[in-house]
């Protein structure tokens, strides 16, 4: 079980054969479920990929690969983790596909993160600390926070959706839980230094102005 | 071939210090209850940490945090869309796709050595085009260029399989690039032996109208015949030597050995020679990275007399990464013995040696790649392992020391120690005087810089040892691109992943003036084939990695990059097909491809790197 890792290279290669018959209730299953999550597999993976376009392609790449992987839905009552399951999995292959939102600059900021045209794109709301700080932390470890606090998957719903074991689940939750604390603190740091600057700024002003 | 990676199996309940057990806790009890005991101990701890009980503070803020996350609006097209799609799924199913979704399930895997698979690859190809079946899958060899400039390769807005190849547009202009070094590869001639072939470029065409570019020719005769099947070929800077690893180093052990083309011109070697290899390279050291393959040449009208010396017998030749120097004085590679008593270590020939030599004899190290005249190597970090395999904690309390949903936590397991994730460092060997230095970066696995020594391509994580202490795979962490800089030899920038978790085998190789990169990605699942990508290097701006020359083409492992061109092999059964030489060259703003002729039957073309 260790060792099959499902965010692989390649997609779909347990794509069941099935013969023709009962497309139909796959399509109709699919499409009720769609109704059903599609807001929450669409916010998770917008959060993943901080990119509007490119998180509506991949939602529907997801629903397409649910649609294909029906068979593989064995218990009804699984299946907004095997939703889940198969959204992290387009996210992460995918991510590796496109290569979104990776630049290496030549010259300029080489440290920190540096904010993406994607970034700026981003709703003002959510683009604070958390944003960067989540933007700074592995995508795995990004995934398993996000799906544990934002989208309330409990233990082997968790380890399910992220396709690890659920000791695995829980370790990786531990280290993005640390991970993410010391991204804010960094991102906090850096945000104090650019007000203290500013302070700065406005002090050396003032003394300029002041008439001597 | 590719070793199956194990998992980490660090358990849960191992602790390096208190600290850690405490952040632990604090994480675990934001999803469930603590057992009592641990509970207890954790409030004991906080109230004597500062730094864990502001922790415990900052994690409940996380959450906080991420809980006030707004959710976001989902675009209104999405349901129409996505129901288009998977109508145009269905459709495609039921107006015999099976065969389309069969063939497109085979064709980039077919047989390594299976003919049952190209069987059905070529029954398949007769009802569908399988050359341009799948783009959402892992896909056939097509640019990306291709991807984006043919229409049949729109997901779902294909139509339902076409029973025929869609004519095709006359024949382009071909694109001359006269600039471009020619390719080599070795190919399986009828007798079992393998004829290594040098052939120009000459011509490519614009990708979407490659197939009706001439095949690259490959009529001239061989320069070098080899007797056995080559697992893989490199060539000296200057083309006049080869060494050439046979296929039975890939498994059950096997010889790797040199091949020295008599001067051009020479009436042949002196059968009475001494056997030492010919050209000597202190004859013409050039520091000055040459054609790894002549820029011109003539071709030969039959194999020339070469000398063969075994460097190195009864070896397992480890990973992709074996390589001459840039100035073709040294060949450094990684190799195991065969009778599996340890692992790899660091081996370097040079030409006027009878054998090869070992760098290294900690039995955990390898070949990264050449920065200048001096080898970067990578070793499994040899002190214990961070985490003791009994720890007190975990002796003591074992019922407390294991997860807050005991029922779903695994006992421990004793085989945890074996496979423990092992810290990595590299290293800087000069072959010349043995010298070795650390590099000052940590974590870094199998460095590849470039020539120019502004960029690295590397494992950053961990690694696992098998439980024989023979083979050693990345673990957990990524692979990435980061800058260099050559003289502080250290890692200048963060860096920026290029495939994320769990791989296995890779090769990173950079053109002579690191204007190009090329990187293979082992398939983790299927032995033997991979995915490459190409991304150009600009001066001024860096790498665009959203930018791929070449993007996910499935590939056999061995490539040739350099002189304006990049050359692989595709596995046979792509299309119902032998396996070919395919080469992106490119001169200024022009680009292009060309392939050779298929080879024969299922055995694979090997790219002469």
């Amino acid at each position: 079980m260790l060792g099959s890792y499902p965010g692989s290279l390649v997609l779909d290669r347990g794509l069941p054969l099935t013969s023709a018959g009962d497309r139909s209730e796959a399509a109709r299953t699919i499409e009720e479920l769609f109704a059903r999550h599609h807001a929450e597999i669409y916010a998770y993976i917008l959060r993943m990929v901080r990119d509007r376009e490119v998180a509506a392609d991949f939602t529907q790449d997801a629903f397409v690969k649910a649609y294909r992987a029906y068979d593989s839905l064995q218990e009804p009552a699984h299946a907004r983790a095997w939703l889940y399951s198969i959204a992290h999995r387009v996210v992460l292959d995918e991510m590796r596909r496109r290569k979104i939102v990776r630049f290496i600059p030549w010259e300029g900021e080489m440290r920190g993160s540096a904010p993406s045209v994607e970034h700026e794109a981003m709703e003002t709301r959510l683009s604070g600390p958390l944003a960067r700080a989540l933007d700074r932390i592995p995508e795995r470890q990004r995934a398993a926070l996000l799906l544990a606090e934002v989208h309330d998957l409990t233990g082997l719903e968790l380890a399910a959706a992220l396709g690890i074991s659920h000791v695995a689940a829980r370790a990786l939750l531990t280290r993005a839980r640390e991970s993410l604390r010391q991204a804010l603190a960094a991102e906090k740091e850096a945000e104090r230094q650019a007000e203290a600057a500013r302070d700065e700024e406005y002090r050396s002003r003032l003394s300029h102005r002041r008439p001597s | 071939m590719l070793r199956r990676v194990v998992g980490p199996k660090r358990r849960p309940d191992d602790w390096t210090t208190p600290h850690e057990r405490a952040l632990v806790r604090l994480s675990d009890r934001l999803d469930g209850p603590l057992d009592p005991d641990e509970a207890l101990w954790l409030e004991r701890h906080l109230d004597a940490c500062e730094d864990c009980s502001s922790a415990a503070v900052a994690y409940q803020e996380e959450r906080e945090l991420l809980r006030a996350l707004p959710m976001p609006e989902p675009p209104r097209d999405l349901f129409a869309r996505t129901m288009t799609a998977i109508d145009t799924e269905e459709a495609r199913r039921r107006g015999g796709g099976g065969v389309a979704v069969l063939a497109r399930r085979l064709a980039p895997y077919g047989a390594l050595g299976s003919v049952l698979i190209v069987a059905l690859v070529v029954g398949a190809t007769a009802f569908a085009p399988v050359t341009n079946i799948d783009v959402d899958g892992p896909g056939p060899a097509i640019p990306t260029a291709l991807a984006t400039s043919l229409p049949s390769t729109v997901p779902s807005a294909r139509p339902p399989a076409t029973p025929e190849v869609t004519p095709r547009p006359p024949a382009p202009t071909p694109i001359a690039l006269p600039d471009v070094g020619p390719v080599s590869w070795a190919r399986p001639a009828d007798d079992g032996s393998y004829a290594v072939t040098l052939a120009a470029v000459g011509e490519v065409c614009a990708p979407e109208a490659a197939p009706d570019c001439a095949p690259i020719d490959s009529t001239a005769s061989a320069v070098v015949t080899i007797d056995e099947t080559p697992a893989q070929v490199v060539a000296a800077p200057g083309g006049s030597q080869f060494v050439v690893a046979d296929a039975t180093t890939r498994q059950a052990g096997g010889s790797i050995f040199a091949l020295a083309l008599a001067p051009t011109g020479d009436t042949g070697p002196d059968p009475s020679a001494e056997p030492s290899v010919s050209p000597s390279p202190e004859a013409s050291p050039s520091l000055s990275p040459e054609p790894s393959i002549p820029a011109s040449f003539e071709p030969s009208p039959s194999p020339l007399p070469v000398e063969r010396l075994a460097i190195l017998d009864d070896v397992v030749l480890v990973g992709e990464m074996a390589a001459y120097s840039p100035s073709g004085t040294w060949f450094a590679f990684t190799a195991r013995p065969a009778d599996g008593s340890h692992g790899p270590d660091v081996y370097v020939w040079r030409s006027d040696w009878t054998e090869a030599r070992a760098l290294t004899d900690d039995h955990l190290s390898v070949f990264a790649s050449w920065l200048g005249e001096r080898i970067l190597a990578s070793r499994v970090d040899e002190s214990p392992a961070p985490v003791p395999s009994a720890s007190p904690a975990a002796l003591e309390s074992p019922a407390t020391g294991g997860s807050s949903s005991p029922s779903a936590s695994p006992s421990p397991s004793s085989e945890a120690a074996q496979s423990e994730q092992r810290p990595v460092e590299s290293i800087l060997i000069d072959p010349e005087s043995g010298t070795v230095s650390a590099l000052p970066s940590d974590a870094i696995w199998r460095p590849s810089v470039d020539p120019d020594g502004r960029f690295v391509v590397y494992w950053d994580g961990t690694v696992v040892v098998d439980e024989d202490g023979l083979t050693v795979s990345p673990a957990e962490g990524r692979l990435v691109v980061a800058r260099f800089d050559a003289t502080a030899e250290s890692i200048v920038s963060d860096p920026v992943t290029l495939v994320d978790g769990r791989i296995g085998d890779w090769d990173a190789r950079w053109d002579e003036h690191g204007g190009r990169l090329a990187l293979w990605v082992a398939d983790p699942e299927v032995a033997g084939v991979g995915e490459l990508d190409a991304y150009s290097v600009d001066p001024s701006t860096g790498i665009d990695l959203n930018d791929p020359l070449l993007a996910d083409v499935i590939a056999l492992p061995g490539l040739s990059i350099g002189h304006g061109r990049l050359a692989w092999a595709t596995p046979p059964g792509q299309g119902g097909e032998g396996s070919r030489l395919q080469v992106l060259a490119w001169s200024g703003d022009d680009a292009g491809t060309v392939s050779s002729d298929p080879g024969p039957g299922d055995a694979p073309v090997i790219v002469v790197r």
